[in-house]
């Protein structure tokens, strides 16, 4: 086989011919092309359009998105402890703090100081967890509670996560009415979305008040993890939900993700609505996984009202990892596909981000910034948004 | 070994899903870092998901981009296998285009070639065009093992019996000659460098070297096609069929699983090695054997893996107004959403440091004077403090608009134990840019020292202005990039490399000669006003608009009447801005002035318009 020292570039000669009279498609259309490793290639995107019902309207009501209040604190204490990749559980933050400094604690030794205080005296508790724990005052923690209006106008409730702080979160709780709530068992069950310790560390709040309630977790907690659930006092029942689609009630599922999060965290759980006549809403804790993934989950499992992703509530983070181009690293771009109809974001979407979003033009409700949210861009601590039902 | 801290098996899931989420977690885990996925070999990362799961990535040394997609699992009781297609999608420029075949070269020029790439499990022509070879994951669970393996060919070769030719234009032109060679890819040399970056990430998540290297050769074969649509497959007598895999757990192969191998073929040839020392070269000085040896952000011995542990630091400057705090705003955003920690030393000249005290970030704030004027020591005392206290993923020097970045090299040199001088990015006020280089000779070396440059208040020109300044900044600095922006607001994925390396580094500059123009030569001069009163909105805005023009900047914190507000003052070169303040940082009231001290009387004029606005 003799190799034409002459040769044509095929650069060059296809670069010129894509600028030529040839459109680019007709490029190279008609040469032969063999390979190897050709096996029977999966076809397009199967949509699986699985039914989970329909409901007539969700309320959101923000009870407290201030997961901490000072990030450099926050940043400063997981540098310390040893970087991202650490067991959360050994950085000696609340209520798991003994008192040997940062980095140096451990599930079993923290949770030894208050066990037997949990869940009926969390003021006592917390008053000596902030003694033996490193930057105690920086703890808030994030939950939101969802209302769901069924077609023949049932009310239900449900509780995404349970924040951090228990000071913090049950003054928070007691805010919105959360405590009365959860005493007259009107809440349904409280959804984990992930083991991260300002979703799911302060779980005796809510089990003070209902310590009965069905909690739903995602498949992948740690050993201290599920101890804690008991050593907070829990006496329902625990639902470990595999990854995948999670029907609940009709209208509402649950999604898990399988993926590892940082700070020695696996899986996320996250809530789709379908609503009528609107379409599909979605509700994240922190969305590690990034909304892209998240938007393109839905539009693959589920068979949502006018095929229509219709709102968003939540954190939003675009992905866990840095694209290959930063020209396409742009939450704002993104998320103007989806063509969301109302979007209530907060935690750690990022305020420039929610900004942007709005001068876009993104039908973005703002909020109040009180309660000790910082700016109307976010949906704030106290603030509501109603998809389907005004607020 | 161990698989705990970033994969959550379950062996009632599907073997389709356990597989991807296996897969999904040693890529996932370690993109946390930036500095860990940088020695790793990664350079970007992005998903794909269509009925299958699959990925894009750049690894270190290639220009192109990999494409990884599932394939299926295996059946197999001890193990639980599968495979993954690999594709290289080449950058249209790079030589390795000419080796792939004459579509597959085509198709690298297409204007939608790029995105394409992006989304490639939704065109599966690009599987066929850009495949390379397939990757072999399995999992044992007990007891506990992993194997990756790559299978390829060292030649992926297609030859046209009868040649090519194609008709563009009207005219016939000959790419490939009768018998020559269509495609003629070195496949498994190609595929190697993401199988090297996927190795290594798959040794730092389980936390050992590899027990094995197994590389075992079988047959290959070539293609034919000719132009009456004959096709045929015929060895290839100089090429091998390869299947090179590593055993973590396992260091015996043949209780590696069957989905490994070739089906049908027998091994000609089999290297087995359980040490880089015993390998071939090509096998030897690669990262997965080391791996492992990175613990977390402490590294046993940088050197090895490369990793530097000093911080990066980067010089922002820029005149008064041009937009440095709102590049830094994103810029600190941007980091935060992916948990890193930005800390700021920001000086600026008067009593009272503005912006440090409106952005939520550490501050160390370096009043009386600026950075460069001498207060080096200060500059020391900074950083260290900083380093002592959190272990910051950059280091942003904010230098005072009147800051000149040139004689802060210097003492880039000193610092240099701690922290590595990355880049110094300077922001280019596009509206004010005359006004700016009339003002200061400092303004103009602020563009000399830069090692990118940003144009900022694009959005405040026209498209003649902007080009315009492009030239007027590429003669200032030839060589430096520019990006356009409005509001500061900059993806740092622009300037920045993955492990915050810029791509566009520039090295400290050790003059012997003598210190450049600090703002004293200039003759500029600050000066701040202290327990501002209310002020009558009205009167204010008369005020402003009778600043004369030696007062350059002001910025400061008011409360106004009519109705009572608390907001931010901002004032350039007769421009102004009064932004709502709901939650002031500080209970301070005051405005800051910087102006020619040559007109002494325009500070004390200044003060009493400013009172005169008092309610």
């Amino acid at each position: 086989m003799s190799e034409d020292k002459g040769k044509i570039s095929r650069r060059d000669f296809f670069k010129g011919a894509a600028m030529g009279l040839l459109g680019g498609t007709a490029l190279g259309m008609g040469l032969y092309s063999y390979s190897p490793w050709r096996k029977s290639y999966f076809p397009e995107v199967q949509r699986k359009l699985v039914d989970i019902g329909v409901c007539k309207s969700l309320k959101v009501t923000n009870i407290s998105e201030t997961s901490w209040f000072e990030n450099a604190a926050l940043m400063g204490d997981i540098k310390g402890a040893g970087g991202l990749l650490v067991n959360q559980y050994s950085y000696n933050w609340p209520p798991f703090g003994d008192g040997t400094g940062l980095g140096k604690g451990s599930y079993e030794k923290g949770i030894a100081q208050v066990r037997h205080l949990l869940p009926h005296d969390l003021e006592q508790a917390w008053a000596i967890t902030e003694k033996l724990s490193v930057s105690p005052k920086n703890a808030g923690g994030f939950a939101a509670l969802v209302e769901i209006e069924e077609l023949d106008g049932r009310k239900r409730k449900f509780l995404l996560d349970s924040g951090w702080s228990y000071q913090w979160m049950d003054e928070c709780f007691k805010r919105e009415g959360i405590d009365e709530m959860l005493k007259n068992r009107e809440i349904e069950a409280l959804i984990i979305s992930h083991e991260h310790f300002d979703h799911f560390w302060g779980i005796p709040v809510t089990y003070k008040y209902d310590p009965t309630i069905t909690t739903y977790i995602p498949d992948g907690f740690y050993p201290e993890g599920l101890q804690y659930i008991k050593d907070s006092g829990h006496k329902g029942k625990v639902v470990t939900v595999k990854p995948g689609l999670n029907p609940m009630i009709p209208g509402l599922a649950t999604f898990v993700f399988a993926v590892p999060i940082i700070c020695r965290v696996y899986g996320e759980q996250a809530i789709y609505v379908n609503i009528k006549d609107l379409g599909l809403t979605s509700i994240t804790g922190c969305c590690h996984f990034g909304i892209i993934q998240f938007s393109e989950t839905a539009y693959r499992e589920i068979k949502y009202e006018k095929d229509q992703l219709y709102g968003i509530y939540g954190g939003l983070h675009i992905s866990p990892f840095e694209d290959w181009d930063p020209k396409y690293d742009d939450l704002v771009l993104s998320l103007g596909k989806y063509g969301y109809q109302k979007i209530g974001c907060n935690h750690c979407t990022g305020i420039l981000c929610a900004k942007k979003f709005i001068e876009r033009g993104y039908p973005v409700q703002k909020g109040t910034a009180r309660n000790r949210s910082v700016d109307p861009a976010y949906l704030g601590n106290g603030d509501r948004i109603g998809y389907g039902i005004d607020v | 070994m161990q698989l705990e801290h970033f994969y959550r098996d379950d062996p009632q899931a599907p073997s389709e899903a356990r597989l991807q989420a296996l897969m999904r977690a040693i890529v996932i885990h370690i993109q946390f870092l930036p500095a860990l996925r940088h020695a790793l070999g990664w350079r970007g990362l992005k998903q794909c998901v269509a009925a299958v799961e699959g990925w894009t990535a750049r690894v270190q040394g290639c220009a192109g981009v990999f494409g990884l997609s599932f394939e299926g699992a295996a059946p197999g009781a001890a193990w639980l296998a599968g495979s993954f297609g690999l594709c290289y999608f080449p950058d249209p420029e790079e030589p390795l285009v000419e080796n792939f075949s004459v579509r597959a070269a085509a198709y690298t020029q297409r204007e939608d070639y790029a995105p394409r790439i992006r989304e490639f499990l939704r065109h599966p022509e690009l599987q066929d065009l850009f495949g390379i070879g397939r990757l072999h994951l399995a999992l044992r669970p007990a007891p506990l093992a992993l194997v990756l393996g790559l299978e390829s060919l060292s030649t992926q070769r297609t030859i046209a019996a009868d040649g090519l030719s194609v008709v563009m234009n009207g005219k016939s032109v000959e790419l490939v000659p009768p018998g020559g060679r269509d495609q003629d890819l070195p496949a498994f040399a190609v595929a190697l460098p993401f199988f090297e970056a996927l190795a290594a990430a798959v040794g730092f998540n389980v936390e050992q070297p590899p027990d094995l290297l197994s590389e075992r050769r079988f047959p290959a074969t070539q293609h034919f096609y000719d132009a009456v649509g004959g096709r045929r497959t015929a060895p290839a007598a100089d090429a091998w069929h390869k299947v090179l895999s590593l055993g973590y757990g396992e260091d015996d192969p043949t209780l590696f699983p069957d989905a490994l191998w070739p089906e049908g073929k027998a091994s000609l040839g089999d290297l087995k090695a359980r040490d880089p020392d015993s390998v071939p070269d090509d096998y030897r000085e690669r990262l997965w054997w080391r791996a492992h040896t990175i613990q977390a952000s402490h590294c046993l011995d940088k050197k090895i893996l490369g990793i530097d542990e000093r911080p990066p630091l980067i010089i922002l400057s820029g005149f008064l107004g041009a937009g440095k705090t709102s590049f830094l705003q994103h810029f600190i955003e941007y980091q935060t959403q992916r948990s890193r920690f930005v800390a700021v030393i920001q000086n600026e000249i008067g009593a009272i440091g503005l912006d440090g005290k409106l952005l939520d970030y550490t501050v160390t704030e370096i009043d009386e004077g600026c950075v460069c004027c001498g207060l080096v020591g200060n500059l020391k005392v900074a950083v260290a403090g900083i380093l002592d206290s959190f272990s910051p993923d950059y280091i942003i020097l904010e230098t005072s608009g009147l800051a000149n970045p040139l004689n802060l090299l210097e003492e880039m040199v000193e610092l240099e134990e701690r922290v590595r001088f990355d880049c110094t990015v300077t922001v280019v006020d596009a509206l004010n840019f005359d006004a700016a280089q009339a003002h200061s000779v400092i303004a103009a070396d602020q563009i000399r020292a830069a090692d990118v440059l940003i144009l900022n208040k694009c959005d405040l020109v026209n498209d003649a202005q902007r080009q315009m300044l492009r030239q007027r900044l590429a003669a200032l600095k030839p060589n430096a990039p520019v990006f356009e922006t409005t509001g500061g607001d900059l993806n740092p994925a622009f300037i920045l490399d993955g492990d915050g390396a810029s791509s566009h580094g520039g090295r400290a500059v050790i003059h012997g000669g003598p210190i450049h123009a600090t703002h004293a030569h200039d003759g500029l001069h600050a000066s701040s006003l202290t327990a501002v009163r209310r002020l009558d909105r009205s009167k204010l805005l008369n005020a402003l608009a009778a600043i004369p023009p030696s007062i350059f900047r002001i910025k400061g914190i008011v409360d106004l009447s009519d109705p009572s507000q608390t907001m931010l003052l901002q004032y350039v070169a007769g421009r102004y801005e009064l932004s709502d303040l709901p939650h002031p940082p500080t209970a301070q009231r005051f405005l800051t002035f910087i102006g020619q001290s040559e007109d002494s009387k325009c500070f004390p004029h200044v003060e009493t318009l400013i009172r005169a606005a008092e309610a």
